[in-house]
């Protein structure tokens, strides 16, 4: 009985820290040629699209938190991929576009309490363009209306914000690759209206990141290339 | 008496041409205050965060700014509603505040809506806490009783 109480006494402890950890998935190139292969890296912490916070530079601890990734491809197929320390390759024969998904979801039964992280990146192989819209059936996600690799610096993405299979009007930020949160913390931020839109005005060429966040714990991420 | 008025009403020009140019100040008390820090067994303020507040139903923001070095910011909302304040650090921390405000433009003090599992475990863990105290003190005693005999 003494045992038990120590470990609640430690719980109580335990309980008062924050959650703020994003997940993210990043590619090393977003646009290749049939028949070539292309590197993912899940990210994961508070430093987006950083390269120490990629899962691959951080402790073990949190290489073992990704079971697998979701690559759905441009035939309709899915293909499910094991990542060695939070990374691995995607092989890309069919021209189109893949939608790539990753998630960490924690129970209520679990230490720290229920949490769901979710991840999805764009990758365009060859020049034809498909349908990025699939869902990666999260249970926070964010749905790109129209192909990244359509847009150019100076137009908007619009984007849908789903919780649960329904739209979801909350805030909606969105970073690059090399942002300086001087002026402010996210480059882009906006409100996604009651169907669940937003749109995202892309200033500049790059790996770019749009981020929602959703109650205690629950948080989706997309990530893109801009030419 | 034309000419008096005359200079009465150039006066007043110059002076209100003038007003244009001066900046006066008064101090005021009140507003809403928002206070953000960083959770833990040492709460650490939230400083320098990058605050955006938002009118009920507007999309573009009513104020922004940063929080001071206790992690405040203080508006004065001009309509009741349901305003928002979102805050981040920059580096990946943040909170969006529901500030309910009434009909007089002030807003009830509250803290941060904890989740319901959360609460829960924090209830069930105070109560383990103290019996497990309690055990802790009894098992002292008996060792201290038995000591002596």
């Amino acid at each position: 009985m003494r045992k038990i109480s120590v470990v609640f006494t430690i719980l109580f402890l335990i309980t008062g820290f924050s959650f703020a950890h994003s997940l993210w998935i990043t590619l090393d190139r977003y646009r290749i040629n049939p028949g070539e292969k292309a590197i993912y890296y899940i990210g994961y912490g508070h430093k987006y699209l950083s390269i120490e916070e990629r899962v691959v530079n951080l402790q073990e601890t949190y290489q073992k938190m990704f079971k697998k990734v979701e690559v759905y491809r441009p035939d309709g197929k899915k293909v499910i991929l094991i990542p060695e320390k939070g990374a691995g390759k995607i092989n890309a024969d069919v021209e189109g576009t893949y939608v790539i998904c990753t998630e960490s979801v924690r129970k209520a039964g679990e230490p720290y309490g229920p949490s769901g992280k979710y991840a999805k990146t764009i990758l365009q192989v060859g020049k034809k363009t498909t349908d990025p819209s699939r869902n990666c059936g999260f249970r926070v996600e964010i749905i790109p209306l129209k192909n990244p690799e359509e847009i150019r610096p100076g137009e908007y993405l619009p984007v849908k914000i789903i919780f649960e299979g329904k739209p979801l009007s909350t805030f909606v930020y969105a970073t690059y690759s090399g942002y300086k949160p001087v002026e402010d913390a996210f480059p882009v931020m906006t409100r996604s209206n009651s169907d669940g839109i937003a749109k995202i005005k892309i200033s500049n060429p790059g790996e770019w990141m749009v981020l929602v966040s959703h109650r205690v714990d629950y948080s989706a991420t997309l990530t893109f290339g801009v030419k | 008496m034309k000419n008096s008025l005359k200079l009465i009403l150039i006066l007043l020009l110059v002076c209100s041409s003038l007003s244009a140019h001066n900046v006066s100040y008064r101090v005021r008390n009140g507003g809403i205050t928002i206070e953000v820090w960083y959770e833990g067994i040492s709460p650490l303020p939230m400083k320098n965060g990058f605050v955006k507040v938002f009118a009920p139903g507007e999309v573009v923001e009513f104020q922004k700014g940063r929080t001071d070095q206790e992690g405040r910011f203080s508006f004065f909302p001009d309509r009741p509603g349901r305003w928002q304040v979102v805050i981040n650090d920059g580096n990946g921390h943040g909170i969006v505040a529901d500030v309910m405000v009434d009909e007089t433009l002030h807003a009830p003090i509250v803290r941060s809506p904890q989740p319901l599992w959360l609460k829960l475990l924090t209830g069930v863990s105070v109560i383990f806490g103290i019996f497990g105290v309690l055990v802790l003190i009894r098992d002292w005693k008996r060792r201290e009783k038995n000591a002596h005999t």
